[in-house]
């Protein structure tokens, strides 16, 4: 069988007794649950029973509340003194003492062969004033204690105010906190907006650390998987110091040195004055180009077999001149000499066939 | 009320009853032959005043002649009642379970070694951090009393289970004691913890006392008994 509580009557059988008067009913519940939050249920017309609990909760103190008024429990203190009560008594059992009833919350009992027991519902509080009087000093300080808590409640109704609207001068600078978003307004525009999709801002941005779609923010670079120009990881870099993808794959220095696995050029490369170009490498007057499947070079001049360039102008003549130069072949229709021409012809040899003649003409 | 029986209850309204009290330490029962003094401090509020939110630890205080065998630290001290009347002896009733603290021996005037031990209940086990759970939170708060007192390696008072009955919801107790776990559930109930005779967790709420009853009693204040039954006005 499970124990239970139970009134336990003592009678006036104890060595001394000591009955105070009965506590009011309670008429509230406070919870504290923190510094900031405390729920309050009921009214303050009796007694408030005060709970500190960080997991207190509205319906906690509603389940409380409606216990302590529904079984209108008033705590009866009291002291007894070598009472005889039965060993089997429990603290929180129910005690009738000289036609008083109240628990037994506290007891000291002792081992002898009566078992006596000094049981107690313990006060320790004022006397319950009935013809409450106030000293003066305690007006005044009760007094200036409700100033603090009116100018705390102002300060409060005015900070409510200001987060439920908008305010400032969006010419200037003005700002609205909405149910869906906050704002900051300058010239007339949308300066910042922060929504459950994000921040918008538009204007300069200054950030020393952090990341932005994916790219580190550092004091002197972004990079994102390349942490330094020279990492071999793969990402990018781009700092102070100069630019790197791939893990150096391709890389520019901020001395202006450049390195690259692999560069396909569709314009012209200039080098100390020396251009590339798909066709032809050209220094001052020296060149070289890409005769189909060979190179012709020269020096003053380029030749190909319809195009000469001297001094960066390309022409096509139909001939041209040129000063002394040490060749191995020459090929052409036909040569001036000092005003002489010497070509190639050709003469019936009276077979039908023709025989190659040099002419000088 | 600590269940008695029938007997229990017969022997204590016979004139002339006396009490009779024994002691297991470590295992080892000390009879009033050898117990000089004997006492136990109960409370249920922290406060000299109502409060909730508590978790209180019961004391004790003994002082016998002391035994041959030796005692390990942190021995048990189980306490026990029998009422006695004529040649009947009731049954033996817990009267709590309690731990060695502190202890001290004295000579006393006849050279004998005194030993005063002073102990705590098995309250002051839940002065540890909430044991690490596998299972997910929050956590319906007698699931939590019920793991707190397993941890404390202690049982839960059928009084307890009765009286937590809104099933809160606990979140993790991080960085928190058993204590203050079981001090913050308490206040759910608007009342503190103790430990029970038997030595289990038991929840007392602040307006817990049953209702009044009033019994017909002589001029003592002893109730009047009708065939044995005290009889309700």
């Amino acid at each position: 069988m499970s124990n239970t509580f139970v009134n336990v009557p003592v009678g006036k059988q104890a060595q001394n007794m000591d009955i105070s008067p009965q506590f009011q009913p309670y008429s509230g519940v406070e919870i504290i649950v923190n510094e900031d939050e405390s729920i309050f249920v009921g009214d303050r017309s009796g007694r408030v029973l005060s709970i500190t609990n960080p997991w207190g909760s509205r319906q906690q103190a509603e389940d409380i509340y409606s216990s302590l008024t529904s079984t209108g429990f008033q705590y009866q203190p009291y002291t007894a003194t070598s009472a005889l009560l039965n060993p089997a008594a429990e603290i929180g059992d129910g005690v009738t003492l000289n036609g008083f009833y109240s628990g037994i919350y506290k007891m000291t009992r002792n081992f002898n062969s009566l078992m006596s027991a000094d049981i107690e519902a313990p006060q320790d509080e004022e006397v319950d004033h009935e013809y409450p009087f106030e000293p003066k000093q305690d007006r005044i300080f009760r007094r200036q204690i409700e100033d603090a808590q009116a100018q705390i409640s102002l300060t409060q109704s005015e900070i409510a105010a200001k987060v439920s609207t908008t305010g400032g001068n969006n010419s200037s600078f003005g700002w609205s906190l909405l149910s869906d978003k906050f704002s900051l307004y300058a010239g007339n525009k949308e300066v910042f907006k922060c929504t459950s999709s994000g921040v918008e801002i538009q204007g300069k941005i200054i950030a020393l650390s952090g990341t932005i779609g994916g790219f580190n923010i550092g004091a002197s670079s972004i990079y994102n998987g390349m942490t330094s120009i020279n990492s071999t990881s793969s990402g990018v870099y781009v700092g102070t110091n100069g630019i790197a993808v791939g893990g150096g794959n391709f890389k520019v220095t901020s001395g202006g040195s450049v390195s690259a696995k692999n560069m396909t050029l569709t314009g012209t490369l200039n080098i100390g004055g020396t251009n590339i170009t798909a066709a032809a490498l050209r220094s001052g007057a020296q060149s070289a180009y890409n005769n189909s499947s060979t190179w012709s070079t020269g020096s003053g001049y380029g030749y190909n077999y319809n195009r000469a360039t001297q001094n960066g102008t390309t022409s096509y003549p139909s001939y041209f001149t040129v000063g002394s130069f040490t060749c191995n072949s020459i090929r052409a229709s036909s040569i001036n000499f000092g005003g002489r021409r010497l070509s190639i012809g050709s003469i019936p040899n009276g077979s039908g066939g023709y025989w190659q003649v040099v002419m000088w003409s | 009320m600590y269940t008695v029986s029938a007997l229990w209850a017969t022997l204590i309204a016979t004139d002339g009853h006396w009490f009779e009290t024994k002691v297991d330490i470590n295992g080892v029962t000390y009879g009033q032959d050898q117990l000089m003094s004997l006492s136990v401090d109960l409370r249920m509020f922290a406060e000299q005043q109502p409060s909730v939110g508590g978790c209180l630890a019961g004391e004790i205080n003994l002082s016998m002649l002391a035994p041959s065998v030796s005692i390990p630290r942190m021995a048990s001290i189980d306490p026990y009642v029998r009422v006695c009347a004529g040649v009947q002896q009731s049954e033996w009733i817990p009267q709590g379970k309690y731990y060695i603290d502190t202890r001290e021996i004295t000579k006393n005037d006849d050279n004998l070694n005194i030993l005063t031990l002073h102990g705590f209940d098995s309250m002051l086990k839940s002065e540890a951090g909430y044991p690490s759970t596998s299972h997910s939170w929050p956590y319906t708060d007698i699931n939590v009393v019920n793991e707190i007192a397993t941890t404390m390696g202690v049982g839960v008072d059928s009084r307890t289970t009765d009286l937590m009955t809104n099933a809160y919801q606990i979140g993790l107790p991080a960085g928190m004691t058993m204590r203050e776990a079981l001090g913050n559930i308490a206040a759910m109930y608007a009342g503190n913890f103790v430990m029970s005779y038997d030595g289990e967790l038991l929840l007392i709420a602040a307006n817990g006392i049953p209702p009044e009853t009033n019994y017909l009693v002589d001029a003592v204040g002893d109730a009047i008994t009708f065939g044995g039954d005290r009889i309700l006005v």
